[in-house]
């Protein structure tokens, strides 16, 4: 499919080596967009622990995209559970029933009464954090937030038959028109980030809007202006003086998540850092990093190793007693730089545009 | 395709399992897959190259009015009844009458630009059937219409659902078919599988119009 024209975009930089998996990303979404009925098991922006299988189950595995000649592939349909529904716990038990004492909280599925075996979760939006790979002392993992990449040639877009998807002139913000979408789900199979859920109680698929209500109001996606972690830039990809623009065209450390996937994110990573692994006697061993680098390029591809070089390169300076201004970039000594011009104060919103 | 005249109430007609419609064991139609060289989306055509889909292949119709209102009964055979979702990869059953706006307006391609084409869809799991019209693939656009209704039934195997609305034309919703008695008119019909995830342009359907005389 031939790209679409746009006349800017805008795109988000996390910076994993910040990242401390905390969720607040996750939870400012949550708060803001997906707390109505039937979306009670969606999270637009979430954060997985890597290596590890995603959000949904096997997200990486679960096809869709385009290959090398720019064809569309099939995906898989992910199910609730596959996703992790939302649990329902035994509150009226352990707070109402005079138990405190002797009940606890557990978590059940959802419209079960917990009483049987399987109706405990099995798997959950976050199941495997924290667990990653490799064997003490050389285990590792590193936090991944995902949200709407926002592409440039959006597979969800190309998959809809009834043209419901569109992806906007002035930003490039992919969005689903709830009026025309009549919830046939073939953006969930063709989107490779898997970052669109459907609602059950309104028929229709819904995603990340990059908080477009905010953005007009020159706000920051709630998502960046909350993470306490400094991880997140944003602004205008063609802006020379933004973080983006700097990270990702000019220094070259930001690139994309499964660049193979073939549908141009919008959403840059700098890749993890890692320090040396031990060898068997117990002595640093400088050449290899803890991260395997072929575990880094089947995620990030080929660039992921100039990325590193170029950041190593930049620490190696700031340890000399040189000043660089990528570390200082990515330091983010001042806040608001990261997120320029969308700097306005959301206490300040008029939130009858936010939602009505 | 006959819609005879028969005396008899809305509310026996409207009762797929009424024995008004046991005088008849209505016509055969027989349905194929949509081709996938006519699915607008890239995605769709690569990701159902090598699925079966449009797996019901035939259903039976039968198509009676009282004067008031006209009533078509479709019965097909299908073993699993989807008539809600329980998980977000399911789809449920549903069903189509189509017919042209005007005379010209083709059924291939669900119409085409300024030569409409109407639907009347049931889903298992709406309370109404709605009113489309559609000038080309993905491009239904609804019509509110309260005289448009439905009862189902799934017994033995089988769907058995009537769809009805009021004749004369004068309630139609602009731009949808009017039948009157002693009017011709076409008629084509549709079946999604639930249970094989179909939805949107992967279906069968009855792929010529089929003469409908109302009989006056
Ligand atoms: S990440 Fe997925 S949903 Fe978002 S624009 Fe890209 S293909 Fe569409
Ligand atoms: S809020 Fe920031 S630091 Fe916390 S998980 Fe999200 S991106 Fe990471």
């Amino acid at each position: 499919m031939p790209e679409q024209q746009i006349e800017r975009q805008l795109a988000f930089v996390f910076d994993l080596n910040k990242c401390l998996g905390c969720q607040t990303c996750t939870i400012s979404c949550k708060t803001l967009w997906t707390d109505q009925p039937g979306m009670e098991y969606m999270w637009w922006n979430i954060v997985n622990t890597m290596p590890g299988r995603g959000t949904p189950r096997d997200r990486d595995q679960s096809g869709g995209g385009f290959d090398a000649q720019g064809k569309a592939q099939a995906g898989i349909l992910p199910s609730a559970r596959d996703f992790g529904e939302a649990w329902e716990f035994n509150y009226d038990e352990v707070f109402y029933g005079g138990k405190g004492q002797s009940a606890y909280l557990h978590p059940r599925r959802p419209g079960s009464n917990g009483d049987s075996a399987d109706e405990a979760p099995d798997w959950g939006p976050n199941w495997d954090e924290d667990q990653g790979a490799g064997e003490y002392p050389n285990s590792y993992y590193f936090y991944l937030p995902t949200i709407c990449m926002h592409c440039t040639n959006p597979a969800c877009m190309e998959a809809c038959p009834r043209e419901a998807i569109f992806k906007r002139q002035e930003d490039g913000i992919v969005l689903i028109d709830e009026e025309r979408c009549s919830g046939y789900r073939f953006c969930m199979e063709a989107c490779p980030y898997k970052r669109i859920y459907f609602n059950p109680k309104r028929f229709i698929s819904q995603k990340c809007v990059m908080c477009f209500a905010r953005l007009e109001q020159g706000v920051a996606p709630a998502c960046v202006r909350q993470c306490p972690g400094r991880v997140r830039h944003f602004g205008y990809l063609d802006d020379q003086e933004s973080d983006v623009y700097k990270l990702v065209k000019t220094w070259k450390v930001a690139i994309p998540l499964h660049p193979e996937f073939g549908t141009q994110p919008n959403v840059y990573y700098v890749p993890p850092l890692a320090p040396p692994r031990f060898d068997e006697n117990g002595d640093i061993d400088e050449e290899n990093p803890r991260i395997p680098m072929e575990y880094l390029r089947s995620l990030f591809g080929p660039e992921v190793d100039g990325a590193l070089a170029v950041l190593k390169q930049e620490m190696e300076k700031t340890r000399s007693g040189e000043r660089s201004e990528l570390m200082d970039l990515l330091i983010a000594y001042r806040w608001q730089d990261m997120f320029t011009p969308f700097v306005e104060d959301p206490g300040k919103l008029d939130r009858s545009q936010v939602r009505s | 395709m006959l819609v005879k005249r028969v005396e008899v109430n809305r509310e026996d007609l409207l009762d797929p399992t009424n024995e008004a419609w046991r005088r008849t064991r209505g016509s055969k139609t027989v349905l194929s897959p949509i081709p996938l060289a006519m699915q607008p989306a890239e995605y769709v055509r690569v990701s159902w190259e090598d699925r079966p889909y449009g797996v019901v292949t035939s259903m039976r119709v039968t198509a009676f009015h009282n004067g008031q209102e006209i009533f078509f009964r479709l019965v097909w055979d299908d073993a699993t009844v989807d008539k809600q979702i329980a998980d977000i990869d399911q789809f449920v059953d549903a069903a189509a009458v189509l017919f042209p706006v005007v005379p010209d307006a083709p059924l291939i391609g669900m119409g085409a630009e300024g030569k409409p084409v109407n639907a009347w869809l049931w889903r298992a799991d709406w309370e109404q059937p709605k009113n489309v019209v559609a000038e080309g693939m993905g491009t239904t656009k609804r019509r509110e219409d309260p005289a448009l209704v439905s009862k189902a039934k799934h017994q033995r195997g089988r769907w058995v659902v009537v769809i009805s609305r009021s004749l004369n034309g004068k309630d139609s919703p602009a731009g949808t078919v009017r039948l009157e008695p002693g009017a011709t008119s076409k008629v084509a019909f549709a079946i999604w599988q639930g249970s094989n995830q179909e939805r949107a342009g992967i279906k069968a359907f009855s792929p010529a119009w089929q003469e409908l005389e109302i009989e006056a």
